[in-house]
């Protein structure tokens, strides 16, 4: 399996923009660009964590009382 | 600073019920202390004055009656301003929310209430309670006492003050990532994170539905018992909140420490503290080895990962949280939260499933370490408070953020939802309060308290005052 790319700040601008409805400039996809690429580092290190049989600690549980 | 607001919420309740004081004595010397010294430190972002009166008044004739409601009757307190206040501005210093004013109060506001309390005002946080220093608020940043230059930790930087002060005798905070411990540390008292379901989220703004603890912020372990007692309990309107009977978290909190097992992490907690801080809370530990604990050095494999999935964590869910804000009028929010929401949009749910994954992955080291101590010791944060405007500290000879040092040590018991208390351990040669972090196992309140209180039996640190109080008290010490 190939190492993922780094995450360019063309990318995060595209992201804010259609999907997260927000847009920003390309200087502050730059500044984030740099924050985010330090992140996918430590992301990266979560993704390999040896856990797959562990279901994560959320539950959606019907409320009991309706009345 | 007058003699009745110096004391701790246990003498005052004593000389309350024995009709020794009355509230309204007790709260106007609050109130005065909050007029000499709020304007230089900034912990109160409203004082109810009037309304403090008028509730203190109504305790003196409750208990003057003999209506007497417990040791929270009479003991005039303060709220962090995420905790909704019915017909009280509740801002979360954010101008998001500049002239909201709730229609009901948090329930662990009602529970105070109904406990007795009276309630001077609303405390500064870090806006959303977004921050580990509270400098970033729409009502400017909180001031540390200790050196009016430096943050005091956050979010509940404002609690932490008016506690130090005596502006209040006892504050409610929260934490998420270290939100009240942080600011316990930095300023100099004690604050607990209690187990995460012990008390009732209903009503305090979030920051992160699934790691978010409020908890109180006061002078001495026992404050902490008898304001957390009046937390504790399940609340059909946060049904996170756990089912369960509270032991009486002040009793038996005098039994000592003799042949409790401490456990000191071998890596991790340590590993990235200032020297100083390091060698302050050992010197802590070995106060408490003199006091009969047993202490003996534990593992927590995988901990390395804590500030990833932390991370991870408060981006997505703060995002999500504030999206309509964020996407209709984000120039409302400070430059600080700001930059976070946008990071939140690049957050894949894979992620943050793994990142929730993760959680009882730690929560497994924990759980194994817990099988052969009783509580854990550590340093609640690496570094000393820093001047507000700076970014970046030397630690060993590294340069760190001040942000992310400021999460290391107390990040991993939001994650892993366990009680963890900060008492003041020392201060470093420069005048700076340290605090020692001990941690107890799920709903094991009782036990962390009990060793915090048999620590504070022992040294002063917590009866401190700063500078700034002698200097308003005519040239009197402290």
């Amino acid at each position: 399996m190939s190492e993922p790319e780094a995450v360019g700040s063309s990318t995060l601008k595209d992201m804010a923009a259609e999907l997260a409805g927000r847009p920003i400039t390309p200087a502050v996809a730059d500044e984030h660009a740099v924050v985010v690429a330090e992140l996918m580092t430590q992301i990266r290190a979560l993704r390999e964590l040896p856990i797959k049989e562990l279901p994560p600690p959320l539950a959606f549980a019907p409320e009991e009382d309706w009345a | 600073m007058t003699d009745l607001a110096d004391k701790p919420i246990s003498e005052l309740a004593e000389l309350i019920r024995s009709r020794r004081a009355s509230p309204v004595e007790v709260t106007s010397a609050y109130l005065a202390n909050i007029a000499k010294y709020n304007a230089a430190v900034n912990a109160f972002v409203l004082v109810t004055e009037e309304e403090a009166l008028r509730q203190a008044r109504e305790a003196e004739a409750e208990i003057q009656r003999g209506d007497y409601r417990g040791p929270l009757h009479g003991i005039p307190i303060a709220h962090k301003d995420i905790y909704c206040t019915k017909g009280v501005r509740t801002t979360c210093c954010s101008r998001v929310l500049a002239d909201h004013v709730p229609d009901r109060d948090a329930t662990v506001v009602r529970q105070w209430r109904e406990a007795g309390t009276v309630m001077l005002g609303k405390l500064n946080t870090h806006e959303f309670a977004y921050g580990t220093r509270n400098t970033s608020s729409s009502f400017g940043p909180a001031r540390n006492p200790w050196d009016l230059e430096r943050h005091t930790g956050g979010s509940s930087g404002g609690s932490a003050s008016a506690v130090l002060l005596a502006m209040c005798a006892g504050a409610t905070g929260s934490d998420s990532g270290g939100s009240i411990r942080m600011p316990s540390a930095a300023t100099g008292v004690s604050g607990i994170k209690p187990t995460y379901g012990l008390g009732s989220r209903h009503g305090v703004f979030p920051l992160m539905w699934t790691m978010d603890h409020p908890g109180p912020m006061g002078r001495t372990v026992l404050d902490l018992a008898l304001m957390l007692q009046s937390m504790a309990g399940f609340d059909p309107h946060d049904r996170t909140t756990v089912q369960r009977r509270y032991p009486n978290f002040a009793s038996g909190i005098e039994l000592g420490i003799k042949g409790v097992r401490i456990g000191v992490p071998t890596r991790y907690f340590y590993d990235e503290a200032d020297e100083e801080v390091e060698r302050v809370v050992r010197k802590a530990i070995d106060t408490l080895r003199e006091a009969g604990a047993i202490v003996s050095e534990v593992e927590l494999p995988h901990i390395e990962h804590a500030g990833a999935a932390s991370a991870v964590l408060h981006l997505a869910e703060a995002a999500a949280y504030h999206d309509d804000t964020y996407r209709a009028t984000p120039e409302l929010f400070t430059p600080e939260t700001r930059r976070n929401l946008e990071l939140g949009q690049y957050i894949l749910a894979k992620d943050y499933l793994q990142a929730q994954r993760y959680r009882s992955l730690l929560g497994q080291s924990f759980r194994d370490a817990f099988r052969t101590v009783d509580l854990l010791a550590t340093p609640t944060i690496t570094l000393l408070a820093s001047k507000i405007e700076e970014e970046t500290v030397r630690i060993r000879g590294k340069e760190r953020s001040v942000h992310l040092s400021m999460l290391h040590n107390t990040e991993p018991l939001d994650l892993t939802g366990l009680p963890a208390l900060s008492v003041p351990c020392g201060f470093s040669k420069s005048g700076l309060p340290i605090g020692l972090q001990l941690i107890g196992p799920p709903f094991h309140e009782a036990r962390v308290l009990r060793a915090g209180h048999a620590y504070q039996q022992t040294v002063d640190w917590h009866l401190r005052r700063p500078p700034l109080v002698s200097k308003a008290s005519s040239g009197k010490d402290a």
